[in-house]
């Protein structure tokens, strides 16, 4: 899968832009964060590997800013595995192997957070938007 | 069926071990192996063949902390109040010694750096600043300080922690409709996670069930130094397989790879402690208890922490096999479970003390005195008065 931020400019704000995409492109795509600000609107979404690239063109091509984002970021040099955040991961992003050493799917993180504030390392940043 | 006296029958001493070290003969395994080896060819066979197992763990250990000296100032203090990278450290003694405690917390960054932070960044050799104020007398005059120190210049820098390595520990949930923050860590709503603590098979104390081997002045690995066993810990429970240790080590020596500090959201600062004990097979009962010991018939509570109560409701007891597993049963439902201490650095750590065995750089030191097996652990006594505030 592949994680994207989409970002609406104000003109776009009163268009339905990404059910258009949708339905023109027949592809299926996961919205994980949407938000509206003074600026405009963001949106991160998923799509998988096969269809990223038609749904670049298609937001592109719309006016709207296509930005390829890194969802979580683990600092390796504080990260001592004790596994806190394996069981608060909703989408099964977090491995514990058979070494007990924890691991993440990046491919698999929705940028959720929520094991951001259980890490008693401090580990763990989640890249926002 | 072997008898009880000849379980005890002596198979080596610890002088006898001790002599195999130093030529390089001893043979040691981790626990987690031993019990395997005990597994295929019985614990009679692999008794014989194996002089000391190591045990180890990793986890948050509130009850920790660190005394150290400063030396004197010129004109001399004798400190009242103090603090190191503003965190409060308590100066229960003479003029300049000081406990920094792992769960005080800075009061500029509250519940991000505390007392287990400065002790590993003091560990880390980093500078820290001192302040401290006093009220001055006629041999010490002085009433401001402020400084920055390493370790390097300190007099002494040692680890005191009054509760270590229980045993083994509950298992939390929780029941409310919302997320709680313990120091069970954090607890999805409606029993949507469960966490555990605790390295099950691998712990020292489990091990030992009846503290035969470890005791006042066993040696043993402590934050990646020697350390050594100075008595039982606080809240001691052997009744229910609940031990803890007293332990003190060489901060000088230490490896922040085994002392860390920790950041418990909406709990407070605490710090991981990295202990490991070797355990002498001495006799037939010894190698019996490790090999009995295994994370299959090693249970622990499972405790609803959503009720704010000394007494939690005990939904089921669970193995630390299925806790390992990462899966478990709560209410009928399967839930993620996560270990809140590392598995991953409690091996390294029993690996580690395996080592220095072999290559000659750690003797085993019988105990002078046994830890307690039948003391209580006593709830706090309160007034009538208080309850009803409550």
């Amino acid at each position: 899968m592949v994680k994207m931020l989409l970002k609406f400019h104000g003109n776009l704000m009163r268009e339905p832009v990404t059910s258009t995409v949708i339905l023109e492109k027949g592809i299926k795509l996961n919205i994980l964060k949407a938000s509206i600000h003074e600026r405009g609107g963001e949106m991160l979404i998923e799509v998988s590997d096969e269809h990223a690239n038609d749904i670049i063109r298609a937001f592109e091509s719309k006016g709207v800013d296509v930005i390829l984002k890194r969802t979580i970021s683990v600092d390796s040099d504080k990260c001592i595995h004790c596994g806190e955040c394996f069981s608060l991961c909703p989408a099964d992003a977090i491995h514990i192997s058979q070494d007990y050493t924890v691991t993440f799917d990046e491919s698999k993180c929705v940028a959720c957070g929520i094991c951001v504030d259980a890490c008693p390392m401090r580990a763990i940043s989640l890249i926002l938007f | 069926m072997t008898s009880n006296y000849e379980l005890e029958i002596p198979i080596r001493t610890y002088e006898e071990i001790n002599e195999k070290i130093r030529k390089g003969d001893a043979i040691v395994l981790r626990a987690d192996e031993f019990k395997r080896l005990a597994e295929s060819k019985g614990y009679e066979a692999t008794a014989k063949e194996v002089d000391v197992v190591t045990t180890g763990t990793f986890g948050a250990m509130c009850s920790s902390g660190a005394v150290i000296n400063l030396g004197h100032s010129d004109p001399p203090i004798k400190i009242d109040k103090a603090w190191i990278n503003d965190v409060p450290v308590c100066h229960p003694g003479a003029a300049v010694d000081l406990y920094i405690g792992a769960t005080q917390m800075s009061e500029t960054k509250p519940f991000e750096y505390g007392g287990g932070h400065v002790i590993e960044d003091l560990i880390r050799g980093e500078e820290v600043e001192l302040k401290a104020t006093a009220y001055g007398t006629d041999c010490y005059p002085r009433m401001r300080l402020e400084t920055t120190i390493t370790k390097y210049d300190l007099n002494q820098f040692y680890m005191l922690n009054f509760r270590n390595s229980y045993q083994k520990y509950v298992c939390a949930t929780n029941s409310r409709d919302t997320v709680i923050y313990t120091y069970m860590g954090k607890l999805l709503p409606q029993y949507g996670n469960a966490t555990f603590s605790g390295a099950g098979e691998l712990n020292p104390l489990i091990n030992d069930p009846e503290y035969e081997t470890i005791g006042i002045g066993t040696r043993i690995f402590l934050g990646g130094a020697k350390g050594y066993v100075i008595g039982e810990g606080t809240q001691h429970d052997p009744r229910n397989q609940m031990g803890t240790l007293m332990v003190k080590g060489n901060c000088m020596e230490m490896d922040v790879r085994f002392v860390r500090g920790a950041a418990i959201t909406r709990y407070g600062t605490s710090i991981y402690v990295g202990l490991g004990v070797p355990i002498p097979v001495l006799n037939l009962k010894v190698a019996k208890n490790i090999a009995v010991m295994t994370d299959e018939n090693v249970t622990v509570k499972v405790l609803d922490y959503g009720i704010p109560k000394r007494s939690r409701p005990i939904l089921r007891e669970v193995s630390y096999k299925e806790l390992k597993s990462g899966r478990m049963e709560v209410l009928g439902k399967t839930v993620k479970v996560s270990p809140l201490s590392s598995l991953k650095v409690a091996i390294e750590i029993a690996e580690t003390l395996k080592k220095w065995i072999e290559d000659g750089e750690f003797y085993l030191s019988k105990p002078v005195e046994n830890l307690p097996r039948d003391s209580v652990f006593k709830p706090m006594k309160e007034k009538a008065v208080a309850k009803r505030m409550m």
